[in-house]
């Protein structure tokens, strides 16, 4: 992965767009709605909706996606796995004890390896059904600066020490990371040998210690401006929600409502899906 | 090192400098999955070196912190960064939030008996098994079955459980004399 990549997953929070200026409350609302509800359903049909409905959040962000390439295709590769697990099967699949929820219109078997309609089919809900959940989180982070979603956490009522942890750990991951592939290429000029065990086992400490270095650094400024001795719930920017949050919250309402209505009242959007009928 | 600062305590005893030793070792934490990725482990192979990194930074960071809930709080702060950064499933993070809760208990039941564990590496190494064991139960055997809907044998899973739980044993052992030197160094 690009450590550029890595570094930088921060370099759109300074663009310009309507998701960029909305309030982070609406934002943290966004997550909690997009990151439960769509786990509610297990027929793909109601899972499309709900990615359908995130796009237009991805569109309309001006967002530059090469810094985001390297999280986006990490999400990638693992819902790629997630969808081989449960699509390439073992003969069980076609010999085993007759399982309604399991047939299948065709199948291709080579050797040990099955693939039926079905386990597609289940492999790509499996897949499709954490798409949302597993990137409604870093549109967010990216739209985002952290000293603003940490005001937002705490105008929400979550404590001090969690927000400043919030804080200090996305502030920390582009500086430790970056310090990670410094003693990677410090190693390399050195001459290190390319034994990639023998590489990390010599990365962990010098990794940790010059890290450590600068918590004290940060500790102690947060410290000697008396941290911990105010609430930290006065800020001067005005926290106000616009008319853009109030008709997100709105439309958050509605698809949780409405969701909950559909599955729970009318008893839509379950399908057959594997051993979890 | 709230003694070196004397600064004033924050909730249970955790001064500013602490809370950013939680974040920093959370980062560390994340930082390190590029290195199992740089290993070509991956998903859910890597899962076995995921556990060892964890309890490791977990260990390690309770060494240099030394105080009891420790474990929760980095929890609370690698959790934190799993949400928002990764983008994990609320619940997932919710359930995740354990893992340190075991340990812990085992940490403040030895205080209130009046040892010092983060002097002892069979303290600390019991407390990363308990850590280890919860990561195991909540991952492995609940989150890739009931969340993530993977269907493998029963075995596969009793495999990965076990060695799991065995590679977080051994990232306590390392964390522990990481934690040490650390401290000594940093002092």
């Amino acid at each position: 992965m690009p450590r550029s990549n890595v570094m930088n997953f921060l370099a759109n929070v300074g663009r310009r767009s309507w998701f960029h200026r909305i309030d982070p409350r609406t934002k943290i609302a966004v997550i909690l709605v997009f990151s439960v509800i769509p786990l509610l359903f297990t027929d793909w049909r109601y899972i499309l909706v709900y990615l359908l409905l995130t796009m237009p959040l991805w569109l309309t962000s001006n967002l530059d996606f090469r810094p985001m390439a390297g999280p986006l295709s990490a999400v990638g590769i693992f819902l790629t796995i997630i969808f081989l697990l449960n699509a390439v099967r073992g003969p069980s699949e076609l010999t085993g004890e007759v399982d309604p929820f399991a047939t299948y219109s065709w199948f291709y078997q080579l050797g040990p390896i099955v693939v039926t309609s079905h386990t597609v089919t289940r492999g790509l809900f499996l897949a499709m059904r954490l798409v949302a959940p597993m990137t409604i989180g870093l549109l967010v982070i990216s739209t985002t600066d952290p000293t603003y979603l940490a005001k937002g956490l705490r105008k929400l009522g979550m404590p001090v020490a969690a927000v400043f942890m919030v804080l200090a750990g996305l502030r920390f991951i582009p500086i430790v990371t970056e310090q990670l592939f410094n003693i990677l290429d410090a190693q390399t000029v050195r001459g290190l040998s390319s034994s990639r065990i023998q590489r990390t086992r010599l990365l962990v400490l010098p990794l940790f210690i010059t890290s450590l270095r600068r918590t004290r650094t940060m500790g102690l400024a947060a410290e000697s401006k008396g941290f911990g001795s105010r609430t930290w719930n006065e800020f001067y920017e005005e926290f106000k929600l616009g008319w853009a949050d109030k008709a997100m919250l709105l439309l958050l309402a509605v698809v949780f409502f409405g969701s909950l209505y559909v599955r729970f009242v009318l008893g839509y959007g379950t399908a057959p899906v594997g051993w979890l009928k | 090192m709230a003694a070196v600062t004397g600064a004033k305590p924050l909730a249970r005893g955790f001064t500013a400098v602490d809370l950013v030793t939680f974040a920093v070792f959370a980062a560390l934490y994340r930082a390190l999955w590029y290195v199992w990725h740089a290993l070509n482990a991956l998903f859910p192979f890597n899962q076995v070196l995921n556990s060892l990194f964890f309890v490791l930074c977990g260990i390690a960071v309770v060494v240099i912190v030394r105080k009891a809930w420790s474990a929760t709080m980095f929890v609370i702060a690698a959790q934190l960064i799993n949400l928002f950064l990764q983008g994990e499933l609320l619940v997932a993070a919710v359930m995740f939030l354990a893992w340190g809760i075991l340990g812990d208990l085992y940490i403040y039941s030895r205080m209130r008996a009046g040892a010092d564990p983060f002097s002892s590496r069979r303290d600390m190494v019991i407390a990363g098994a308990l850590m280890s064991l919860v990561w195991v139960i909540t991952v492995i055997d609940i989150s890739f079955p009931f969340m993530f809907l993977i269907e493998l044998p029963v075995a596969t899973y009793a495999l990965a459980s076990l060695a799991t739980l065995v590679t977080g044993i051994v990232g306590a052992w390392i964390g522990f004399g990481l934690g040490d030197q650390i401290r000594r160094v940093l002092r």
